[in-house]
């Protein structure tokens, strides 16, 4: 059964704050991200500009320095980036387990309130404009 | 350092550097591979975050992005060993014509073809390259006014 868009708007306005925290974590969570590959992607192009001046040693070096410490952060970044799915998904679970619905039937109204979310496909599942105007109202 | 002496010298082990290039190269030519490997995963992981789709992303940097990274310091390490092995072949030669490195090295150098310099777009597709100079090397506006900016709003 889908679910009511009112009821939905209610159940998230509760939770509105952890939601809030949530989307603030995510953007800043994709930034690191976004800074760890250039950084990794930087010191592949010295890698590849040592191989070709045949500066075989600095190659083997940067494969310990940069490409290394690029490489630790990338995967610290994405971890984070991993744990702030966990924690949406256990937000969108509390609000399933309230509304009596599925997962999926109140994940896109989860989503039409993070602005870490957007860009949004191009066939929004729900009407997000006008979900978050009528949030806005209320 | 007698000329005549020191190529037959290095005649004497001509099998050995030979051998030693032939690796070489092979080794250049996988480090090529995973560089590009780890640099395509890099683009299509910044794909996934432009779409938002966070566990993808995350799949990505524990698959792809992993193993590339472990082919590439396994290669890397291959190259250290071959830098030693190259280093042994002068050093003998350096005993054998009572000479110093310095002046063995650019001969032993001459004889391999993976000592020639060659451009680096050798290791890395031009394509790729300037799709990862344009979506992930190129300065971003910064993500917090921005966030403001949408903050603002509600």
């Amino acid at each position: 059964m889908p679910v009511d868009p009112k009821a939905a708007a209610d159940a998230v306005a509760a939770v509105m704050a952890e939601i809030d925290e949530l989307d603030q974590d995510a953007m800043h969570g994709c930034s690191g991200v976004s800074q760890a590959l250039g950084e990794l992607s930087k010191a592949l192009e010295h890698v590849d500009n040592s191989l070709a001046e045949r500066l075989f040693q600095q190659a083997a070096d940067l494969g310990y320095g940069s490409v290394s410490a690029g490489f630790i952060f990338l995967q610290r970044t994405l971890g984070e980036l991993n744990s702030l799915e966990t924690r949406k998904a256990v937000i969108v679970q509390e609000l399933a387990r309230k509304l009596h619905c599925a997962y999926e039937d109140v994940a896109p109204y989860v989503d039409a309130v993070m602005q870490s979310m957007l860009p949004r496909p191009a066939q929004a599942p729900i009407d997000a404009v006008g979900f978050r105007a009528n949030r806005k109202k209320d | 350092m007698d000329p005549s002496t020191a190529s037959d010298a290095i005649a004497a082990v001509r099998d050995q550097i030979d051998d030693l290039d032939e690796d070489t190269m092979n080794c250049l030519s996988g480090i090529h591979g995973s560089v590009r490997q780890i640099t395509k995963a890099l683009v299509d992981l910044d794909l996934h975050l432009d779409e938002r789709q966070f566990q993808q992303a995350s799949d990505l940097g524990a698959g792809v992005v992993v193993s590339g990274f472990i082919a590439l310091q396994r290669l890397l390490g291959e190259l250290t060993s071959l830098g030693c092995r190259k280093t042994l072949i002068v050093e003998d030669l350096t005993k054998k014509l009572m000479c110093n490195p310095e002046e063995i090295l650019p001969l032993v150098d001459a004889l391999l073809a993976s000592a020639e310099p060659s451009p680096p777009a050798m290791y890395m597709d031009p394509g790729e390259h300037a799709l990862i100079q344009q979506r992930i090397l190129a300065p971003k506006p910064p993500a917090l006014p921005w966030l403001a900016l949408v903050r603002t709003e509600d």
